[in-house]
Formats: C-alpha cells, sequence, structure tokens
C-alpha cells in the first residue's frame, strides 16, 4: 500500500543514495597516489642518500629567547659541518611579544632581526624553507609581516611553498604549508582556541592539491606546518596546545591519496615520533620538532631518506659529532613496526650497517656493534661521501629483530641506536578516532 | 469614509516630507560619528601598519599613524564610551611606543568591560613596559575576578608568574 510516509521514506532513501553518489564528485579523492611510503629497500647501495635539517618556534623577540642565537648557529656553523640539501623552519619565526608579557604584535624590531639573521646567514629561498606559525600571525590576517620580511614570503609573495629535490635515483617533493590562522585574531585567554584558529582553508588546501598534483611523480612526498593535525589528550603538559581547527579533513584526505609519507610540524615545543592514521588507510610519520627558540637539547633534527626510507632523530644544538644510522632503517619510527620502516624488502646481498656522521672537528673513528654485545667493529667512510660510513655485518639485520648502534668519535664521542625502544602500540587519542602511537624523545641516544 | 480615504495618502506625503530630513540628518551622523571615525582610524592604521610599515615606507606610515590617531580621538570625543575606538587608540599608543597614554586608554576598556578577561592583557602589558611591574600585577590578578575558567585562570596565573619571577619583562 502507497502511502505518504511511504512516499517520503522513498524520497529520503531516493536522496540519501544520490548524495552518498555524489560525495565522490563533490570531494573527490586523488585517484593517483604519487609517493610511495613503502619504496624503501634495504640494500648496500651507498649512492642513494641525502639529508635535511629540520626546525621550528625560533621565536625571535622572546625574551632570554635562544632564538636568534640557535638560528645563527642552524644557518652557520650546522649547515657548513652538516651540508643538508635544504633546512625547513616551521613556524613562529618571530614571538610577536618584543620581549614584553603575551604576543601583541607583530612587532618590525623582531621581523627585522628574524631577516638580518637569515640574510646575513646567506639563506636562499631554493635552500632555506621558512613557514608562519600562530606567533607570526597574531593581528596580521593577511601575514603581511611574514611576506615581507620571511625568506620564503619575500620569494613567493605568499605564504605557502613547494619545493622538489631530484637525483638521478629519485625525485623527493615537500610541501609547506601555513596551518596559521587567517583572520587576524589577537591572542586570547579564551580556551580552547586561545586566538590561534588554526586550520587549512579552500585556497590553501587548492595549493596544496595543485602541488601534490604537479609532483605526483616523486618517490616520496613530505609535508611540513606549524601545528599538529589534532589536539593532543589534555594534560597538565598539553591544556593550552592548539590544532588545526578547519581542513583537516580535506587534508588527510589529500595526504592519503597522494602517499604523503611524513608530516612534520613544531607549535608545541616537544620532540616527539608519532603515527597519524586519523582517517588514513595507514597513515603518515607524524613528527614534532621542539623549540629551536627555546632549549638546547633535541632543539633540531636531521632527516635523512636512504634508498627511500626515512631516518630522523633530534639532535642538541652546537654538539659535535653527530651520527643519524640511515641502514637498517628504525622499525619503530613514531610506532612500533612502522609499515614503512618494518620488514623493508632485502635488495642485493650484505647486510649494510650506514650512519651519517658530522662533525666540525676530523671524525677520528666511526664504529659499531650489534646486540649490545661484543667489541665495536669498524666502518668506512663511503668513498665519494665524507659524510656517510658503512660496514657489512656479520649477521643478518633485515629481519629488524636487532639492536644496531653507531659511535663516532671526534670533538667528542656521538651515538645513534635502533630500534629506538618499545613504542606502545597505537591507542586511541582523547576520543577523537586520531590513533596515536608515540614514543619518548631522545631515545636514540643510548 | 471616502473623505478619509483621500486624507490617508495626503498624511503620509506629509509625514515623508517631514521626517526626511530628521532621517537624512540621522544618517549622515551615523557616518561621520563615533562609529565612521573609529572606521576611518582603523583604515589609516591597517595602511599603515600592515602596508606600509612591513614594506619600509616609514615616513608614509607615520603619517598614517597620525591620521589614525586623529580619527581615533574625534570617536572618543564624540562618545567617549566607545570601547573599540579606546582598544583602537590604545594599540596605536603602544606600537608607538607611547606606553603612558596605551595604558591611560586600555584602562577605559577595562572599565567599560570588566567582564572581558581579554581586556586586562594589553592593560598589564602597557604597565609592565613601563617598568611598573607591580600595577600590572594588580590588573592580572584583577583579571582573575572576571573569570571563573579554570583554564583562564591557570593562563593567568602563568603569567602573574611571569611577572613575579622577572619582576616584570622589562
Amino acid at each position: 500500500m502507497k502511502t505518504p510516509g511511504n512516499t517520503r521514506g522513498k524520497s529520503v532513501l531516493s536522496f540519501v543514495l544520490l548524495a552518498a553518489a555524489a560525495v565522490p564528485f563533490l570531494f573527490p579523492v586523488p585517484e593517483v597516489r604519487a609517493g610511495n611510503p613503502h619504496g624503501a629497500i634495504y640494500s648496500s647501495v651507498t649512492n642513494r642518500v641525502f639529508w635535511f635539517v629540520l626546525a621550528s618556534d625560533s621565536h625571535v623577540g622572546k625574551k632570554n629567547g635562544k632564538g636568534p642565537e640557535n638560528l645563527q648557529w642552524l644557518l652557520g656553523e650546522a649547515k657548513d659541518t652538516i651540508d643538508p640539501s635544504f633546512i625547513v623552519l616551521t613556524g613562529d619565526l618571530t614571538d610577536s611579544t618584543d620581549g614584553g608579557l603575551y604576543p601583541d604584535g607583530p612587532y618590525l624590531s623582531e621581523w627585522t632581526e628574524y631577516r638580518n639573521i637569515v640574510d646575513g646567514a646567506g639563506a636562499t629561498a631554493s635552500f632555506f624553507f621558512d613557514i608562519p606559525g600562530n606567533h607570526d600571525a597574531y593581528n596580521d590576517g593577511t601575514l603581511s609581516f611574514f611576506r615581507n620580511h620571511a625568506i620564503q614570503g619575500r620569494a613567493t609573495g605568499g605564504t605557502q611553498c613547494s619545493w622538489k629535490r631530484d637525483f638521478a635515483f629519485g625525485s623527493y617533493h615537500f610541501l609547506g604549508m601555513c596551518t596559521a590562522g587567517n583572520d587576524g585574531a589577537s591572542f586570547s585567554l579564551i580556551p580552547p582556541e586561545y586566538g590561534d584558529h588554526a586550520g587549512l582553508d579552500e585556497g590553501e588546501l587548492t595549493f596544496i592539491e595543485n602541488a601534490l598534483e604537479a609532483n605526483k611523480d616523486a618517490d616520496l612526498t613530505l609535508a611540513f606546518g606549524h601545528h599538529p593535525l589534532v589536539r593532543p589528550a589534555f594534560t597538565l603538559e598539553t591544556w593550552d596546545d592548539t590544532a588545526l581547527t578547519y581542513g583537516l579533513d580535506a587534508f588527510t584526505g589529500l595526504m592519503d591519496g597522494y602517499g604523503v609519507s611524513l608530516y612534520g610540524y613544531g607549535h608545541t615545543h616537544v620532540y616527539d615520533e608519532q603515527f597519524f592514521v586519523r582517517n588514513m588507510t595507514e597513515g603518515v610519520i607524524y613528527l614534532n620538532t621542539a623549540a629551536v627558540g627555546e632549549i638546547s637539547n633535541n632543539a633540531y633534527a636531521l632527516a635523512a631518506i636512504d634508498c627511500n626510507g626515512i631516518s630522523v632523530r633530534s639532535l642538541e644544538v652546537k654538539s659535535w659529532p653527530l651520527v643519524l644510522i640511515t641502514a637498517p632503517l628504525d622499525p619503530n619510527l613514531g610506532v612500533a613496526l612502522n609499515p614503512y620502516t618494518w620488514k623493508v624488502p632485502r635488495v642485493g646481498t650484505g647486510n649494510p650497517v650506514r650512519a651519517l656522521v658530522f662533525d666540525k672537528n676530523p671524525i677520528l673513528s666511526v664504529e659499531y656493534r650489534i646486540d649490545e654485545a661484543g667489541s665495536w667493529l669498524p666502518m668506512q667512510a663511503v668513498p665519494g661521501n665524507p659524510h656517510l660510513w658503512e660496514a657489512d655485518a656479520p649477521v643478518d639485520l633485515s629481519g629488524q629483530t636487532h639492536i644496531v648502534e653507531v659511535r663516532a668519535t671526534g670533538s667528542s664521542t656521538g651515538w645513534d641506536r635502533i630500534p629506538t625502544g618499545e613504542p606502545p602500540a597505537p591507542v586511541e587519542d582523547d576520543k577523537k578516532g586520531c590513533f596515536i602511537g608515540t614514543i619518548a624523545a631522545g631515545t636514540r641516544t643510548p | 469614509m471616502e473623505k478619509h480615504k483621500t486624507a490617508i495618502p495626503f498624511v503620509l506625503a506629509l509625514l515623508f516630507i517631514l521626517l526626511l530630513p530628521a532621517a537624512a540628518a540621522a544618517g549622515g551622523e551615523e557616518a561621520s560619528g563615533a562609529a565612521g571615525f573609529n572606521s576611518e582610524g582603523l583604515s589609516y592604521f591597517n595602511r599603515g601598519y600592515y602596508e606600509e610599515l612591513p614594506a619600509g615606507r616609514q615616513a608614509a606610515a607615520e603619517e598614517s599613524f597620525r591620521m589614525a590617531r586623529e580619527a581615533f580621538q574625534k570617536a572618543v570625543a564624540v562618545d567617549e564610551g566607545f570601547v573599540e575606538a579606546h582598544r583602537n587608540l590604545g594599540r596605536l599608543y603602544a606600537i608607538l611606543k607611547d606606553y603612558e597614554r596605551a595604558a591611560v586608554e586600555y584602562r577605559k576598556v577595562v572599565d567599560l568591560e570588566p567582564g572581558n578577561v581579554d581586556a586586562y592583557l594589553p592593560l598589564a602589558s602597557a604597565l609592565d613596559r613601563l617598568g611598573r611591574a607591580d600595577e600590572a600585577l594588580d590588573v592580572l590578578k584583577r583579571a582573575k575576578t572576571a573569570t571563573a575558567d579554570p583554564l583562564v585562570l591557570k593562563h593567568l596565573d602563568g603569567l602573574i608568574e611571569k611577572l613575579e619571577v622577572q619582576g616584570g619583562t622589562k
């Protein structure tokens, strides 16, 4: 029997079905996967490696801050010694306090100091990728000071950037995004956003999508912004943390569709390796860089891509030598048994151990050992790459069940170690349906 | 009845003629009144602070700030209780590093909006920049009476501690 109610029910059902069918057209999910986070191999090949530096939160202008001093060191001695492919500075370039009580800027004096530091160090737009944070955006909705004084702001006239590194062994795409709010709101005492209306608007998302599409031939894609994607669980340490308030679902959809491997951010002033999977097929390495303007330990991070595998660790400013193991990969990078670094396929023979080693003084020795036992064994510098050291271990390391340690002696003795530990299994984060595993900072140093 | 019908349009037309000048005057007053002056001041301020100053056009910025100050001053002269105009004038003075005048304007903002906990911050900041940390502390402690939100109170306690530990940031 046909009743008005039934008719309405069918109409509603038809509408729902029609709407469901239209969803892919309204919110198209990219069909082409660009980067391949699963592209890493375990190989004795030594000419498929490059590295870069991640820093955040210089907070130039903060009273008693270390931003100017550490930024100068990073762009001077560290750049000269590490010789990275590029440096990313993920926001809060300035403090916006002018040494005062709270961020009520922007202040021309802070931006002039920042500009003098980066220009004085010879930083260029093809090498130094600075993006805005919330402190750069308070009371400045158009980010006028950023556009006039930051390296990328001056070079592009915009607030986001996209760059690529092409080698004989592959192409790698990087994105610098503006997660800072665009409303020019003032800092506020009112929770939960405190005036920090972070997010990615339609224009910003279009830039990101266009950049991903234009670089879909890249082997790996890594994205950087200032803010966490979601607010962390409420604790005494995180009570005033802020995160994206709009654009999150669209951005995670783009990361998923284009195969982004890593999202790196700052903001919290804490170094943390996690793995973000909310609304994603597998997820991304979720890397939180601490504040180069606030602390010395864990102040910046060094990342390497070796045979398409990502390695990263936090470092202390003005401390040499520094060591980063790049093969085998850390199976627990951000989460226990990271899908991109665990069970990496072996290609070729041997059990290579490789590490990048940097020191402003001559390196006297580089050694390794397996499973914290036996003698330290020598490693050799790779011909043609003075920073890369290698050895062929006597045991099969491809199963990723061994502890690998490398120590270098130069100015002092520096260490690295993998696995970093046994991070907990992913847990649900604060009722948001966001599954994130976490590992304590700095555990790569024994 | 018919006579009344004829009279209605006449009365309406008469009312229109009588009230039109008054309505026009009211509209004109709105455009050039406190809100109009405040809006004009903001235009000058935004041009000076976000276009000319970051681009290094210092002289042009200073002229824009002078025009902005005049407009904001006219706004508060027309309406002494116009809180936005006081806030804008306070910010302009603070940017010009005239913290004495900034504190005067920000204090008016607090007096006009005692329940707005955010209003206390710029006043405390201006006093702190004047080296009057004790007064800045008093302002922040007074701000605590304007809220019961534990997170806002926690934030205020952090700022109070910052001032107490450092004896002021200046």
